[in-house]
Order: structure tokens, then sequence, then C-alpha cells
């Protein structure tokens, strides 16, 4: 009995070793890709965001006679239509069709055929198989659509994740730099911004308190040595879209921040970030926003699907 | 091209997996990737499930298995009885391409077993042989003795297999009558199917295309319905022709011609689909199509918003189509477009529609999931049960190819049935039946029988070797099938329920009855179809199906005038006539024996047969017209159709065969012997109302069972001829 129990702990330790060295060199794959595709994707990124900014300030600028729930709503619903259409002509649709019916075959041989072990150890085999496929066959369309889609929630994200300062709220502004702390560093006065609390210097960051005191687009002029940055800040009662950061050439902050310019690949700043309060609502609010809009999304796309004869 | 669109695929799997190492893309996966997660994990999930608890199930199940046919267990002397059934497989013609050596696997199942002919029933009709198959029963205890019996009241043709009525009660809301229950579909053949006994003794059975099972029963197993399953239509088999021709809409048997117009590129027509139920007076339904001519050969076909391209001479696959009834209710069929020509005229053949196996309208399978199963493990099929459409080939409106292709396709399907059932069931019964060699022997006699009237100048046709490739073709699967049940507890018979022969000459046995003054007809009756020129006040019998006479009963026909005393004796008097019947213009003997049926069929139902079967000659047969009840003003007619060959004679001269992977001890082995020989291999006591008996086969090792339990049944044991 020891040595069975033994042997099994021996055999969920290497199982999870294994599991372990799989996911670390996937890991380490993924890495040395995204070493290699960074300044690919920065690129690409730098044109297409400005691009996306104007799309994304026409669409909305479309439902902003709306609530912000019903924006989100209705582009959701939108985004499935045109996900399903990408979907429906980016994808092998016979492969898939094939796949989901050998899923479907082999899950009722489960059940005709349930005396003989056999066959139930074989339709198991030959079911994870058809998955497989069936996640092949998927990978081809989610790799074409997941780019846009990235962008286009993107553009979400920047209005429903936070929302815009109200006029006397304060909020916290984070200047990180390259290196530690050694240069002149200062927030010039901005009419409709007041900064309560001067600079404060951490290990590699500064730090300002500032509080709003009027609606409006502001820049914020960071003067550091002699260097003029600006950051935008955002006050206001309306669906907004802010930038949370405005950041250097790493393509994933170019993806999720991408409103402001990069910041000179010169400038000893990194990154500026202001710290804006979090949309409050269950239903648009943050992160519950993402929740909303793939569920509409999907229901959506899961309705219409027949209807546009596609098969997923 | 390919390497393009390879080289494509892997930037976009490299650029995919980038993406995923962004940290936020977690959250985001949007629509496209919550389709590839959802669906897949849903599968897995149900996968997962499935087999924890088939598996945790299993010892239960066994055990309650084991219980329950632990004294069939104990005496069986194999694990699996797999029977392959060719229908109409000709005992003469496969010797003959065995000496030739064009059926070596036949051949060498020979060698290693048995080959003998098997005797078949009266009359020698697929419905009826394959019924007395399955029930181990002679006709009368099944009550099926022909395609067709007529009705009572007013002696019109009905399908003797099935009945098929509307719900009994529905729902009156304005012009829409709510079904309140299922249509009632009744399986009119009586008896218990040998596998349904196995089953109650825990022995599975994988049951595929064995004629007479629609509606599907519920036994321990799963099984696919064949012969007698309808169309959407409620038919046989009902095609459709549509042609831009000059001809008029015309009426063919089994199908029906409609006339198109073509509109610059384009051809609109509709399907016919069956009566809308739903709504009171409004007919049957329609699905209309589109056709846009593309190309000299070439168009697209659309249909319920579905796009098919089609090629001249080329079969569409199948194709779903829809029957809107109202209230969101729609019925499914399916069936393949074949595009004829284009210029001068337009001619597009569609197959009769089609019960969808994948949401079948009827139960053509039990349990209902398992035609479900079929066609997501295979693609889409063929259920009507003679899916092969020989009217469409009798009309000129198919060719041979078309034809052939058709039953091709017809036994590609049933032969990946077939091997998934051996596949999966290593212990129990597998029975398959192929009917394609009965359709392509019916339609392609002619060319291996030259003194056929059909013959005529097809010296150098086509398919002229049909047969013989069909033969060939079967050896292949005989031989497929051998390497699957190649283990030491598997049982092989490959059987066919009848032979075959030429039919030449019909005889209009209304005609003789009229001669002989047992018909009369109303004025202006004689051409009038379903006996409607006959008069039935100076009537005392009269022929109608394929199998033989009826004699026109008072008290059993709503117009009978035959006294019931004198019935025994009419059927005597026919009988002596009609035995020895010559075709004087032939000088040729037409009708080899008639059969009075309640002297040769034994049971509570063999009151229900024509009164008389008639055991036609070699090369004859009831004439088309007789068939239909359509007196016409001859006796005997050429046959110059492409239906030219037939087995509808005196079953003496049409056994079927029996080839068996062991050796046989017993003389003259019948269709009905297979039932309780199977019952009696798996150890199961042959029930008392069987009339066949078990066949002695031998052990693995050739040697015959000293003890054998079909000796312990009380049954005779026969002398051994067997063939080796």
């Amino acid at each position: 009995m020891d040595t069975l129990g033994k042997i099994l702990v021996d055999g969920a330790l290497a199982a999870w070793w294994l599991y372990e060295a799989i996911i670390a060199v996937l890991m380490a794959g993924f890495s040395a890709l995204n070493v290699v595709l960074d300044p690919v994707l920065s690129t690409v990124l730098r044109v297409l965001n400005p691009i996306a900014n104007i799309a994304g300030d026409v669409v909305y600028g479309m439902v902003s006679v709306l609530s912000p729930a019903w924006g989100l709503v209705i582009i959701s619903a939108i985004t499935g239509v045109v996900m399903l259409f990408l979907f429906k002509y980016t994808s092998n649709q016979t492969a898939i069709v094939a796949s989901k019916d050998a899923i479907k075959a082999n899950l009722l041989a489960l059940k005709l055929y349930k005396d003989e072990l056999r066959v139930t150890f074989l339709s198991q085999w030959r079911l994870l198989l058809a998955i497989a496929r069936l996640q092949w066959h998927m990978f081809k369309p989610v790799a074409i659509v997941i780019f846009p889609m990235l962008v286009g929630l993107s553009q979400m994200g920047i209005r429903y994740q936070w929302r815009a300062l109200r006029s006397g709220e304060q909020a916290y502004v984070h200047m990180y730099l390259d290196e530690p702390l050694s240069h002149e560093v200062a927030l010039e006065p901005v009419q409709g911004v007041s900064v309560e609390v001067p600079a404060m210097a951490g290990e590699q960051d500064y730090a300002w308190r500032i509080r709003a005191t009027e609606s409006g687009r502001f820049a914020l002029k960071f003067l550091v040595d002699s260097e003029m940055i600006e950051k935008e800040l955002v006050v206001g009662d309306k669906l907004e879209r802010v930038s949370v950061e405005r950041a250097g050439a790493n393509w994933v902050t170019q993806l999720f921040h991408p409103i402001e310019p990069l910041l000179p690949s010169s400038s000893p700043v990194s990154r500026i970030e202001i710290k804006y309060p979090d949309r409050e609502s269950w239903f648009y609010g943050s992160n519950y926003w993402v929740l909303t809009f793939f569920v509409i999304s999907m229901l959506v796309a899961l309705v219409l699907a027949p209807v546009f004869k596609v098969k997923f | 091209m390919r390497r393009y669109k390879t080289g494509l695929s892997v930037i976009l799997l490299t650029g995919a997996f980038v993406l995923c190492d962004a940290p936020t893309a977690q959250a985001y996966i949007g629509p496209g990737a919550g389709f590839a997660v959802g669906s897949s994990l849903v599968a897995f999930f149900l996968a997962f499930l499935s087999g924890a608890a088939a598996i945790v199930l299993w010892p239960t199940r066994w055990l309650f298995r084991f219980l329950r046919g632990r004294h069939a267990m104990a005496r069986a002397r194999t694990k699996r009885f797999v029977i392959l059934g060719l229908d109409g497989m000709e005992p003469t013609l496969a010797e003959k391409y065995m000496a030739e050596g064009k059926m070596p696997n036949l051949s060498k199942l020979k060698r290693k077993g048995t080959f003998t002919r098997l005797g078949t029933t009266a009359p020698p009709l697929s419905p009826v042989a394959w019924s007395s198959f399955l029930t181990g029963c002679n006709p009368g205890k099944h009550n099926i003795f022909d395609f067709l019996t007529r009705n009572t009241r007013n002696y019109l043709p009905e399908l003797s297999s099935v009945s098929i009525h509307g719900p009994r009660r529905v729902l009156k809301l304005g012009k829409y009558s709510i079904p309140l229950g299922k249509s009632d579909i009744r399986l009119m053949r009586k008896g218990k199917p040998f596998w349904n006994t196995l089953g109650e003794h825990g022995i599975f059975g994988n049951i595929i295309r064995v004629p007479i099972t629609f509606p599907a029963e519920p036994f321990r197993g799963v099984l696919l319905s064949a012969m007698c399953v309808p169309d959407l239509r409620g038919s046989q088999g009902t095609f459709s022709f549509y042609s831009s021709g000059e001809s008029t809409q015309e009426e063919h048997i089994g199908g029906e011609q409609i006339r198109v117009k073509r509109e610059g590129n384009l051809v609109r027509s509709y399907l016919v689909g069956p009566d809308n139920g739903l709504r009171e007076g409004a007919g049957a339904m329609q699905c209309p199509f589109e056709v846009e001519i593309t190309g000299k050969d070439s168009a697209v076909l659309t249909v319920n918003g579905e796009r098919v391209e089609l090629t001249c001479g080329k079969y569409s696959p199948w194709v779903n189509v829809k029957f809107k009834a109202g209230l969101g209710i729609k019925v499914d069929g399916i069936c393949e477009f074949l595009l004829q020509a284009i210029e001068p005229e337009f001619r597009l053949y569609v197959t009769p529609i089609q019960i969808d196996p994948a949401k079948p309208a009827m139960p053509i399978s039990y349990p209902s999931v398992f035609s479900n199963y079929l066609a997501k493990n295979q693609g889409r099929y063929a259920t009507l049960g003679l899916a092969e459409d020989t009217w469409g080939l009798n009309a000129v409106l198919l060719g041979d190819d078309d034809f052939l292709h058709q039953c091709l396709e017809a036994d590609e399907e049933r032969e990946k049935m077939f091997f998934d059932g051996l596949e999966k069931v290593r212990n129990g019964l597998c029975v398959c039946v192929f009917d394609g060699v009965d359709r392509i022997q019916h339609m392609f006699w002619r060319y291996i029988d030259k003194d056929h009237p059909a013959h005529k100048g097809q010296a150098k046709v086509q398919h002229r070797d049909a047969i013989e490739e069909l033969y060939k073709r079967m050896d292949e699967l005989v031989g497929k099938t051998m390497k699957a049940c190649d283990d030491d507890n598997t049982v092989l018979m490959v059987i066919s329920d009848h032979g075959f022969n030429s039919f030449r000459r019909g005889v209009d046995l209304n005609v003789w009855l009229e001669q002989q003054g047992y018909l009369v007809l109303k004025p202006e009756g004689r051409g009038q179809k379903y006996l409607a020129g006959v008069d039935w006040s100076k009537t005392k019998a009269y022929c109608l199906g394929l199998a033989g006479i009826w004699l026109n009963i008072k008290g059993r026909e709503s117009q009978g005038i035959v006294d019931p005393a004198d019935a025994d004796a009419l059927r005597e008097e026919l009988c002596e006539k009609l035995t020895g019947f010559r075709d004087e213009e032939k000088d040729e003997l037409a009708i080899s024996r008639a059969f009075d049926a309640h002297k040769i069929y034994a049971g509570p139902y063999k009151t229900e047969s024509p009164d008389l079967i008639i055991g036609y000659n070699r090369g004859y047969r009831v004439s088309w017209e007789a068939a239909i009840g359509q007196p016409t003003d001859k006796l005997f007619h050429d046959n110059d159709k492409a239906w030219s060959g037939d087995h509808c004679i005196d079953p003496k001269l049409i056994p079927g065969v029996l080839y068996c992977n062991r050796k046989i001890d017993t003389q003259h082995p019948r269709l009905m012997d297979l039932g309780p020989t199977v019952l009696d291999m798996f150890g199961v006591d042959v029930p008392g109302h069987m009339d066949g008996r078990p066949l002695t086969v031998a052990d693995l090792d050739g040697t015959f069972p000293t003890n054998g339990h079909a000796d312990g049944n009380g049954k005779l044991k026969q002398k051994a001829v067997t063939v080796s």
C-alpha cells in the first residue's frame, strides 16, 4: 500500500514538474519572440493608434447621446456581429463543422456503446483529438481577429476602465525615471489644476498630489532638467477617454494606452502615470465592462450565427 | 500558393502567441476566442463527465448484465456473431464468378467453412424474406406477404409493413391545427426480432438497414431502419424532374416532372415536401430554390440560403432542405441534385427528399439519436427504404451512370456504418444488409440476358459488366469483413434473402382471371389503375401486388361475393388451373406452381395473406399493370423496361446463398433458421413460437458439438451437406 502511495505521489510530482517545465519553456519562447517582434509591433501601433483614436472618437461620439450603459450594449452588439463575419470569412467552416461533428459523434458513442469499456476509452481519445482539431481550426481566425480586437478593446478600456477626475477631486501623478534620481524635476503650474503636494521622491520616481479645480482637458507640463514633457489630464463628468499613462516604446503599453504620443527614447523619463479613479458601475464600470462586453457580444454572435450561417 | 498560406499561418500563429503574452490580454478574449474556448470546454466537460460515468457505472452494468445473461453466457459458443446480408445475391452467379477466380474472398470463405444455398420464403420478396429472417417465423406469424396489401374497404393498395397517420388529437386555432401528440406510425410486421430475445439476455445488437424494421423498435442495442422507410412526403420515394422543355408536366411512377422557365441565367422553382398538417387546406409544403447558370455546364443552386455548386452530370452532395409549416415549425429533409443539361433545355433531377438523419422527422433508428450519431460520424446518408431510384432509370430520366452512382454511394455509406459497428461491438451481434446488390441486378440484368426484350442493341454498352463488377465489389467487401472478423471469437455469415433471375415477360393475372370468368370489368373499366375498373358485384378474384391473387370474400372485402364456405374450393380450383400455366406464344412454362396460402402458412396472420401465392417460372413475373390493379387487354407483356431482373418467382427456383466461416452440418438451411442459429450460438433457448431451427455450426476446430445446444433444444440434427 505504501509503495502504491509512493508511486502515486511520485507520479503526481513528476506530472507537475513536467507541466511546470512545459510552461517555463513556453514562456521563454514567448519572451524571446516578444523581444524579436517588439520593434515591429511598436512601429505598427505608432501608425495605428492615431487612426484608432480617431475612429474611437467617431464611434463613441455617435453613442455619446446615450447613457454609457446603452453605449456599451450597442458597441458590444456591433462588435459581436463584426466578429461573427470576420470569423466566418477567416475560418475554415467545413473543417470546423467536421471537427464538431466528430465531437458530437464521439459523445454519442459514449452513450450508445456504454457497455463496451473499450469503446468508452476509444471515444474519449477520439474526442480529445477532435477537440484539439477544433482548437487548431479556431486558432487561425482568433489569431487574425485578436489584434484588431485588442485595439478595439483598448479604445473601450480608455473610456470605461477609468473615469475622468471631477472638479475638486484629487489624484496622484507619478513620474518614473530610467535611472535613480539624478535629475531636476518640476511640475509647472496649470490653470484649473493645483498642485497640493510638491514632488515627493521615491527610489526611482517622483509623485505629486494634484487637485482639479475646473473641468477640461489639460496638459500637465513637467520640466526634467531642461526638457519639457507633457501629460494629458482630463477633468469632467462625461464618458471621456482618459490616458492613464504616457509611456516609452514598449508595444504592450502602447497598445493599452494609445492616446498620447510616446515619450522620446532619449528622455530620462520612462513613463508618467495619473491615478484616475475607477469607474463605478456593476454593468459598465471598471472590469465589469469587459464582462458585459464579453457576454453581450457572445450572445449576439450566438443568436445571429444561424441567421448568417456561421459555424463555431 | 500553398507555401504562401503556410507562411501566413505561421506568422499569424506566432503573432497570436506573442499577443497572448500581453499581460492584460488574458481578460480581453472577445467573442472569437470565446467561441473557441467555450465550445471546446463544453465538449471537454461532457466528455469527461460521460467517460467518468461510464467507467464508474461499468462494473454495476456488467454485474447486471452478467446476472441477467449468466445462463446464456455459460452456454455461449461465440462472443460475436456477424451477419452480412447481400440482398439478392444469386448462387449460380456466385458459383460462376468463384469458379472464374473473380471472387477470391468468398472462395476462401467457402473453402474454410461453408457455402450452400439458403432456402427462401414464399413469395421470395425482400420484405417477406427479411421478416422471416429476423423473426425466425413463417409469414403467417409475421404478417408480411408482399410490399403491398389491399384495403378491404376500398380495395386500394396500402403498404404492408407500416401504417402512417397524423396525430389523433389536434387543437384547432383559427387556420392552424396544432398536433397534440406524435404521428401514429405503426409497424405492421408482427413477431419479435431475434435480437430482441438476445437483448433480454444482455447481448448487444448493432443492426444496420435490415428491411422491415421501420419504425424502429426498442431493444438492447442500436438499429437503423431500412426498406419501407418513407421519404419526407410519406411515399416510398418520389423523385422530381425539372425541365424547360416543351413537354407538359408529366406524371411518372415514382416521381413527377415539373416544367420550369429559364429567365436569363436564372431558373426558379420549388421542391415539393410533405403535406402541411398544421394549416388546413394548405396542401404540400414547398421549398423554393433558384439555379443560376454560371457556365455552359455549371450552375449555382441556392436553397434555404445555402449555395451549392452544380456541374452537369455530377451529383451534388446531400443538401439539407427545410420546409416551413408555420408557427416556426420546420421539417428537415435531404436530397441530392443532378444537373443534367443546360442547353438546349434545362434539365435538373432531384432525388426523393429523404428524412434527414441528423434531425429525423420519423423514428428511423433506435435509439433515436443513433441516426444522428451516424450522420455526425460519417456525414449525411440516404435514409429512404429504397434509396436507389429505380423508377428514375425506368422512366429514362436517369442514365445508367446516374443510377449506378446512387447505388455505389449507398453502399459506401452502408460500409462505413457496418465497419464502425464491427469496430465498436466485440461482444454481441452485428447485422448489416447491403441492398445495392438487389437494385443493380434488377436494373442491369438486361445486359447479361441476351434473350431479354430490353437487351436489343446493347452489346457494347458501358455497363454491360455492371453485375460482374458488383459481385467483385461485394467480394472485396467480404474480404474486408473477414479481416475485421479475423479472430477466434467471431462467427461470420454472408447471406442473401433470395437469388435473382431474368424478368422477360409479365403475366397480367387480372386478364387471366377475366378470361376465366373470375373477374368482371365495368364498361370503360379496362386500363383503370388500382382496380377502379373492376365490377365487384361480379368479381370473385383479383390480382394486386407482386405476390398473388386475392379472393373477393363476403364479410372480409366490403363488396365481397364469395361465400367463405366456398373459398377453400375456389382457392383449390385456381391453384389447379394456374399450376403449370403456359405462355403459348413463347411455348414456355409461365407459372411453375400456385400455392394455397392457407395451406403453406401457419400462424395467426395467415388469413391476411393473398389467398394464392403465385410461383412463376424463370423469366416470368406478374406484369407491371397487374401489380397496380390495371387490367389490360393482353395476358402476356414483354418487359422492355430497365427493371429487367427479378426474383418474384417460385421460391424453389430462387434460393439465396449462405456462406459461413465455420462448417455447417445441416441439410437445406433456410433463411428463417438463421435467427434461431444465432440464439443457439449465444446459448439462448430458441423461443417455441419460432419456426426456424438452429443450424449445427462447427466449433472453431471444425468439430461439431456432440452435446450441442442445437440438439439440446430437442431439434432434429440434420445430416451435413456442407460444400467445401
